[in-house]
């Protein structure tokens, strides 16, 4: 330092002290350098100056000065630094160094620390919010006191800014707006479901994280509902803008208070400004109790009608008319979103064949429906054929998915005799695997608990048996709602009963009425589906009547109006009246055995039919034993005719067959139920069924047998949606076969076992292939015999049935001895390992595999060399020689590459990322997974795909993101819960109890750890059993049992010393290790961690 | 909740302010200069994602940018109380020429823009021709470092990084009072040399 300097501060600090007035002459007299004085003289003035630039920080300091007056760490956590405070709380950003993860903790102030109501209120505040773990609300994590008293909570530190700071810049994206509004409705809906209200909802208490999710801070004066009501000034609690009018008047909150205010931020979010801006308090509540806020749009004027009315229902003065639940709100913001950008369900779909025309002269019926379906959940649409129900099912659901944001599915049950597959079409059509049609109701309900979802059940008539599942799945499932569209009622509680009406038809009276019948839907309809037959047809005064006439003649049916409709290229109106009327004259001769109706509709068919073509009416006949349509190869090949295409467009032209677009892009031509009922009818009347049948099952199984190779090469998409596509019809022919020709079922069963495996039908191709084998096993040659035989294997151990399959496989490799078929042999010998390894038999494995390993070489068979690498990879897994392992399945992933086989690479990469990530190598293991999930959601291999997300769970773990871990596994439970591999199940509940031991929650961990034993046990998968057991020792170790905790691994220790599992083995000592350090068996623990070190270093030093 | 950095998770970056923390322990003029370069990257990558986010009206949250830079490196990073001083002294030099940076260039630009100053009651000051006050300060700033080092740190500290009294003092080892005392005499000094006040003797 100078010393210069030194004299002016020195003389600076103590002038300072002076009055002003005697400064200058103290100065004076204290220093005798002009220049020094000069200098010091300024430095007074300027700070006496005041504001100068100084005074205002270029930085903004939410600290307060007594900011660090807490101390630097409260129990376990390191404070930072404080981030705010407000009337209940001061926060502090932490850090807690156990997780390496921020947090904040929230303290009572201290001026409030004393009093004991309102300790009482932060500890309810921390125990209402603590149950509450949803993604869109800010977790809690603990609560706490300081050891000089200080109470706290410690919470997520949700790094993003306010909603009001946001908005400070002006409204958010319409979008947005939405998407926020809908997170924050989906935390309310939680906190609300747990009895739990936030009360002080407004756009400072909510993050917006950059492109994920919103949460909801603070639930700060939150108070259990039915609580003793602690926050006696309740009345002034929100924030002034966000009260609703029912806090004003003091009355009490309830779920629509936090409505209200989500509606203001919406308004605000949507607006920039809030609805009730005004000069002074008094006016600001005047106006949120009487007066209207300015319309949405006058600020927003491209805001969609429906989203400002959702804001004007959720600022209704009166609470009642808000939404009533957080969720119907969920359901009313995304339903409507996603109708904009992706819609979940089929409902929308462009491939439904029944909506490829305009919808006609149902508004009324609509519009009645929507307000049933929102009171009740189980709608029936009765109503003879061809009176529209389907239809009218379709819009109802179009029209109502904004009330459904999980989604409408339209379940198609026309191609069903048994009441028992309605459950498995459900789950097919959500998108569910289920295994076995036992188990079909469950998983579907399952899988739509808690759902707003809308379910089409369309034809139910012919399956009403399973009325009693639809009952099943309404009580269960109780958010979703079910439309079902059937001839007669299925007469179960709760069932509300529609019947759907004829167009409405002009009386006789009206005939002359020009306008009445331009106004009649029947009319209307007619008119409509003429024009697109004909677009020169008009409507003149000469053929209205006659028109008219024609939808009286024809019971005001849609499906007998529009196939008249499609012949106008043949004749007016006048004429088809005319030969309509005299075939109905006739009929009303003939026996009554039929309702008028019904006749009408048949007579309509008929005619058309008979308008037909004898070609056409030949090729009409054979479509009719198609299932569920079909392509147009399809069709030639089954009908063996000339002029197929002329032939198709006749039939499409006239309403009798309509084209689709199939799941995998092409073309198909289905009919109409009623009108496929005519065309077997004719089919057995020209005696061609028999026939027919036979060319149809010929076809089928030469299409599967086409497409076996197919579905483990590069097409294997393509070639399983088109499988999918012909499912019911490869069902009928198969179903056919086994009745008729036990050769050709034989083959249906060895050429499909391997669609029914990927699409996960697993126990119903088990069962066939079963039944298959049971009635024909003899009939086939035994190549045929040994491919179904190997199928069957496959798809029981793919069902978690080991012990059978290996049962079968040895019995098949027995057979297979000797037998100069070696490209089978492979095949056998590999699954037979991959069996066995699976059972723990790892020596006996692994010679089987390296025999497969060498006889595929031989064949020159890459995939099955592929599939021995794999195997002997998985064996190298088991006995936790991780590297090895990776080894082994990049050799596998270098053949599947050049095969080009997608699901092969997808599991052979995610096998390749477990060991990596078994060997500390998180990084390769995080880019293989994500790719194999973005591969295997592509093929759609939900077995698979549940594996991998096991995986990626595994490293969510690893990195300790619990919620990421969770989420994935979950994920991947969902799937298996639903079907497939057991085995996998297990290991994922094994994970997430591992997850939540973690979490130190030990009590939601114990139960999963016990059933994945318990499913490991039944299975006999030894090495899961050996993990799982592991986490339930660990677990009990959590929860205290000590003596427990000691038996489980040293169960563990017994079952992976026998594989022999090194990895595990050691892991399980050193758990072991640590239980007896908490019993103070320190000799114990001590031996136990040394042995696991040798043994760990001992495998070390063999990998290298 | 302020805004903390946005996505300040520049591993190399953190890796380099890390090794070179480590290696600054022992000294040395080289380490010390590499050591500002790489703090001041890393600080100046979060405040330009900052400021290229926000909005007029929103200011910069150096504090929060320090202590979440000094979060992250003892997050990754086994580093002791030295350690944390030393990295404070750096990241608000670093501060200081990144605020000094962006003013001057937006100074240069003459987009009328300037720096929302911020009290302490967290009320929005808009300060006229604070941009050119800053760059004058700056210079200031260096006459009075030649003069008294430690008066340049503690204005470093409270005027470019926010943090208060107590804060300093502890990492100075100061007592509050000769913080406050120092600060005052600092501040009337700079105030002088920016403003030129001439005061009647």
């Amino acid at each position: 330092m100078s010393s210069r300097w030194e004299q002016i501060g020195s003389l600076f600090d103590r002038a300072i002290e002076l009055p002003e007035d005697q400064r200058h002459d103290w100065l004076k007299r204290e220093c005798e350098d002009p220049s020094i004085r000069a200098e010091v003289e300024q430095m007074l003035a300027a700070n006496d100056t005041g504001q100068g630039l100084l005074d205002t920080p270029v930085v903004q300091s939410a600290q307060a000065p007594q900011a660090m007056v807490i101390p630097d760490r409260v129990g376990p956590y390191q404070l930072v630094r404080e981030i705010g405070r407000g009337g209940m709380g001061i926060v502090y950003h932490a850090y807690d160094p156990r997780l390496g993860r921020s947090l904040a903790l929230k303290f009572l102030p201290p001026e409030l620390q004393a009093k004991p109501s309102a300790r009482e209120r932060f500890h309810t505040e921390a125990r209402a919010a603590a149950v509450l773990d949803h993604p869109n609300i800010c977790a809690i994590y603990d609560v706490g006191e300081t050891a000089n008293g200080l109470t706290y909570i410690a919470m997520a530190y949700c790094d993003g800014e306010t909603l009001a700071q946001r908005l400070e810049s002006g409204p958010l994206p319409i979008e947005e707006a939405i998407r926020v509004a809908s997170q924050v409705a989906r935390g309310l809906a939680c906190a609300h479901s747990a009895g739990i209200l936030h009360r002080d909802i407004k756009a400072a208490n909510i993050i917006v994280l950059p492109g994920t999710d919103a949460k909801i801070l603070d639930f700060g004066i939150a108070k259990f509902e039915g609580d003793v009501d602690r926050t006696v000034d309740h009345g002034r609690m929100g924030t002034l803008h966000y009260m609703a009018p029912e806090q004003i008047r003091s009355e009490p909150a309830s779920h629509s208070t936090d409505m209200w205010a989500l509606g203001i931020v919406l308004y605000e979010m949507l607006c920039g400004r809030r609805p009730f801006e005004r000069p002074n308090e008094a006016a600001v509540l005047r106006a949120i109790l009487e007066e209207a806020p300015e319309p949405v749009r006058k600020f927003r004027p491209e805001a969609p009608e429906w989203l400002v009315s959702v804001v004007e229902r959720l600022l209704a003065k009166n609470p009642d008319d808000r939404f009533t639940s957080a969720s119907d709100l969920v359901a009313a913001l995304s339903g409507q979103h996603a109708s904009k950008v992706a819609v979940r369900g089929n409902i929308q779909s462009e491939a439904n064949p029944l909506t490829l025309t305009s919808f006609v002269g149902r508004e009324r019926e609509l519009a009645q429906l929507r307000s049933v379906l929102k009171a009740s959940r189980l709608l029936t649409l009765t109503g003879p054929a061809g009176t529209g129900k389907t239809r009218l099912s379709i819009e109802l659901a179009r029209a109502a998915s904004g009330d459904f944001s999980d989604g409408c599915w339209f379940v198609s049950l026309a191609a069903l005799s048994d009441p028992a597959e309605v459950a498995p079409a459900i789950a097919d059509a959500i998108g569910i695997v289920v295994p076995a049609p036992a188990d079909a109701v469950r998983a579907v309900i399952n899988a739509l608990r808690d759902k707003r979802a809308l379910i089409v059940l369309d034809n139910f008539e012919q399956v009403a048996g399973a009325a009693p599942v639809v009952h099943e799945l309404i009580s269960k499932a109780n958010q979703i709602s079910i439309v079902v569209t059937s001839r007669v009622a299925l007469r179960v509680s709760g069932e509300h009963q529609f019947p759907v009406p004829p167009l409405g038809v002009p009386s006789q009276r009206d005939l002359c009425n020009r306008a009445v019948l331009r106004n009649c839907a029947a009319v209307q309809l007619f008119v409509e589906r003429a024009q697109a037959a004909l677009p020169s047809f008009s409507v003149t005064d000469d053929n209205m009547r006659a028109i008219a006439e024609l939808c009286m003649r024809l019971d005001g049916l849609p499906l007998a109006i529009e196939l008249a409709a499609a012949r106008v290229t043949l004749f007016s109106p006048e004429a088809m009246l005319k030969r309509l009327s005299a075939r109905f004259d006739l009929l009303k001769g003939g026996p009554r055995d039929r309702p008028a109706r019904q006749r009408s509709l048949r007579e309509a068919i008929s005619w058309s039919y008979e308008l037909l073509a004898p070609e056409e009416q030949r090729l009409f006949r054979t479509l009719g034993v198609f299932v569920n349509g079909a392509t147009l190869e399809a069709c030639e090949a089954v009908s063996n005719g000339d002029n197929l295409i002329d032939g198709m467009a006749a039939l499409v032209e006239h309403s009798l067959v309509r084209q689709t677009r199939s799941h995998a892009g092409e073309p198909r031509f289905e009919m109409l139920e009623s009108i496929r009922a005519f065309a077997i009818e004719q089919l057995t009347a020209a005696s061609e069924l028999e026939n027919v049948q036979r060319s149809f099952c010929e076809y089928f199984v030469r299409y599967a047998e086409t497409a076996e190779p197919e579905l483990t090469g590069p097409h294997q998409v393509l070639w399983l949606d088109r499988l999918h596509d012909d499912h019911e019809n490869l069902r009928a022919g198969q179903c056919w076969a086994l009745s008729h020709d036990h050769v050709m079922a034989l083959r249906f069963g060895a050429a499909l076992w391997r669609f029914w495996l990927a699409r996960g039908h697993l126990q119903e191709g088990r069962r066939d292939l079963d039944r298959i084998w049971s009635a024909a096993g003899h009939a086939a040659d035994s190549k045929i015999r040994v491919r179904l035989l190997n199928g069957l294997a496959t798809l029981l151990h793919s069902e978690g049935n080991m012990r059978r399959a290996r049962d079968v496989l040895r019995e098949l490799a027995e057979l297979l001895k000797g037998s100069d078929d070696l490209q089978l042999r492979v095949t056998v010998l590999n699954n037979l390992g991959w069996v066995e390894a699976e059972l723990a038999a790892l020596g006996v494995s692994r010679e089987i595999c390296e025999e497969a390993l060498q006889l595929s070489r031989e064949v020159r068979d890459a995939r099955a060399t592929a599939l021995a690498f794999n195997n002997l990879g998985w064996i190298a897994m088991y006995s936790g020689e991780f590297r090895e392992a990776i080894r082994l399945h990049e050799e596998g992933l270098r053949l599947r590459r050049e095969i080009g086989d997608q699901r092969g690479i997808a599991f052979a990469q995610t096998n390749v990322a477990f060991c990596s990530l078994c060997v500390g190598d998180a990084s390769t293991c995080s880019a293989l997974v994500a790719d194999s999930i973005r591969m295997l959601a592509r093929i759609n291999d939900r077995l698979l795909l549940a594996w991998a997300l096991l995986v990626e769970g595994e490293l969510h773990l690893v990195r300790r993101d619990y919620d990421a871990a969770r989420f994935s596994i979950e994920r991947s439970r969902v799937l298996w819960v639903e079907g497939g591999n057991r085995s996998v199940l297990a290991h994922a509940l094994a994970t997430l109890a591992r997850v939540h031991l973690e979490q130190q929650r030990p009590d939601l961990g114990e139960p999963l750890s016990t059933e994945s034993a318990a499913i490991f046990e039944e299975i006999g998968g030894v090495w899961g059993l050996g993990r799982a057991l592991q986490v339930a020792g660990e677990i009990s170790a959590a929860k205290g049992d000590l003596e427990a905790a000691k038996s489980k691994l040293l169960k563990s220790i017994e079952l992976r010393q026998s594989i022999p599992d090194m990895y595990g083995l050691t892991q399980s000592m050193m758990a072991l290790s640590r239980v007896h350090a908490l019993a103070g068996e320190d000799f114990k623990a001590a031996a136990l961690r040394h042995a696991a070190r040798q043994i760990a270093d001992g495998q070390q030093q063999a990998a290298a | 909740m302020p805004v903390g950095p946005a996505s300040g998770r520049d591993n190399a970056d953190v890796l380099e302010v890390t090794r070179l923390l480590v290696e600054a322990r022992d000294g040395g003029r080289e380490n010390f200069d590499r050591l500002i370069g790489a703090v001041y990257a890393h600080l100046r990558r979060i405040a330009q994602q900052q400021l290229r986010r926000e909005r007029p009206g929103h200011t910069l949250h150096p504090t929060a940018l320090v202590h979440e830079a000094y979060l992250k490196l003892s997050s990754d990073a086994d580093l002791n109380v030295n350690d944390r001083d030393h990295f404070f002294a750096v990241a608000a030099r670093a501060m200081r020429q990144i605020l000094i940076d962006h003013a001057r260039h937006r100074n240069a630009e003459k987009h009328g823009g300037e720096w929302v100053h911020t009290s302490f009651d967290g009320k929005q000051i808009a300060a006229g021709g604070a941009d050119a006050d800053l760059v004058a300060l700056d210079s200031a700033l260096d006459r009075l470092g030649q003069m008294d080092e430690r008066a340049r740190q503690i204005v470093e500290y409270r005027f470019f990084v926010g943090l208060s009294e107590q804060e300093i003092a502890e990492l100075l080892g100061l007592s509050e009072r000769t913080v406050r005392r120092e600060w005052v005499k600092a501040r009337a000094w700079l105030h002088k040399e920016v403003y030129g006040t001439s005061s009647e003797p």
